[in-house]
């Protein structure tokens, strides 16, 4: 499986991000390495570069932030989704249903191996 | 170890060049994160020093990192690598209301070796409304080669052209190809031709845009040697 250049993920990072803080309240390291357990190699985030993607969501309001105290006894940054950002990710969702589905109807499911990712 | 992570955090925050209370918080963030990445791999049997390099060489060179979080678009921006996008944007290439690139600018007012804008100067300059440079485009061009509805230099080419050598509509120069003749062209084209051709149009160039370029550049150098002293002011070694 290739690896993603940065060229075909720029714009898409800040989906990503969603799609983890869609699924509860995350801090920024937590963030990236789930991303990268997910991606199963097919994804090299460098971690600096989640900071100005989630802080770019911020001034948009897609997310919003609080200060907590971790177990360690550190300030901890977490991240949560807004209304806006919950409606912001499901429109992505849509168009990303729509792009595998073209995809799909082009290249051939099977021939790149995405057969159910439309549905 | 420590100190190592803030030598770190210092070198990101000088490029992230954030006001006081932004830039505690997001030294905060990323410490944190830099330390529990430490912990991780201390849990995978590191040992202290080796988990802080990697931690370190894992989170990106300062300055990518540190650019990476400055102010989207502010008021001034000035970098010595990379694009720098703000109001008044300084740097190798520049985004901006007025840019000024050492290679390439692009925004309202721009300026550099390649010069994109509604007012473009530069060694390549295309501009909405008025380019002066050595190769220019624009509805009012001036320079060594240069295309615009008026055209005014080396090589001109356009609806009036007056130059060396003059293509155009309307030309007249030291060798000129004109469609129209002088006496039956359109009236709006003969007097453009007058302003140009009486001297008072290169006139208002030379005593305007000449300056201008040259305050331009001396000023473009005096921000960008400011800005290497600062970063180097904070760490000597951080070149770059």
């Amino acid at each position: 499986m290739a690896i993603l250049n940065k060229k075909t993920l720029d714009g898409n990072v800040e989906t990503l991000i969603l799609v983890i803080l869609q699924e509860g309240p995350s801090y920024g390291y937590e963030i990236i390495q789930t991303l990268n357990d997910r991606a199963a190699g097919v994804l090299r985030m460098g971690e600096g570069t989640a900071y100005p993607v989630l802080h770019r969501l911020e001034q948009r309001d897609l997310i919003t932030s609080q200060w907590t105290k971790a177990e360690s006894g550190r300030r901890r940054k977490y991240y949560r989704l807004t209304p806006k950002g919950r409606r912001a990710f499901a429109e992505n969702v849509q168009q990303w249903k729509a792009l595998v589905q073209l995809m799909q109807n082009l290249l051939g499911a099977e021939s790149v191996g995405l057969s159910g990712a439309g549905e | 170890m420590s100190e190592i992570l803030e030598s770190y955090l210092d070198r990101v925050m000088v490029y992230a060049n954030r006001p006081d209370k932004e830039a505690t918080d997001l030294r905060s963030e990323l410490r944190d994160h830099l330390l529990k990445k430490i912990d991780d791999l201390q849990a995978e049997g590191l040992c202290d020093s080796d988990a802080t390099y990697q931690a370190i060489n894992k989170h990106g060179h300062p300055r990518i990192v540190g650019y990476g979080l400055r102010k989207r678009f502010p008021l001034v921006d000035i970098r010595l690598q990379g694009t720098a996008r703000g109001v008044i944007a300084i740097g190798p290439k520049a985004v901006g209301i007025f840019a000024f690139g050492g290679y390439t600018a692009v925004g309202v007012f721009a300026f550099g070796g390649c010069a994109i804008g509604v007012i473009a100067l530069g060694g390549f300059s295309a501009a909405l409304l008025f380019a002066f440079g050595g190769i220019g485009i624009a509805t009012f061009a001036s320079g060594g080669f240069v295309i615009g509805l008026l055209a005014m230099g080396g090589f001109a080419s356009g609806i009036v052209a007056v130059g060396g050598y003059a293509i155009g509509l309307l030309a007249e120069g030291g060798k000129a190809i004109s469609y129209f003749d002088k006496n039956n062209a359109p009236a709006f084209m003969k007097s453009l031709l007058i302003f140009i051709r009486n001297g008072e149009a290169f006139k208002w160039i030379i005593f305007t845009f000449v300056p201008v370029v040259l305050v331009l550049s001396v000023l473009t150098n005096i921000f960008t040697a400011r800005e290497r002293r600062r970063i180097q002011e904070a760490d000597p070694w951080l070149q770059e």
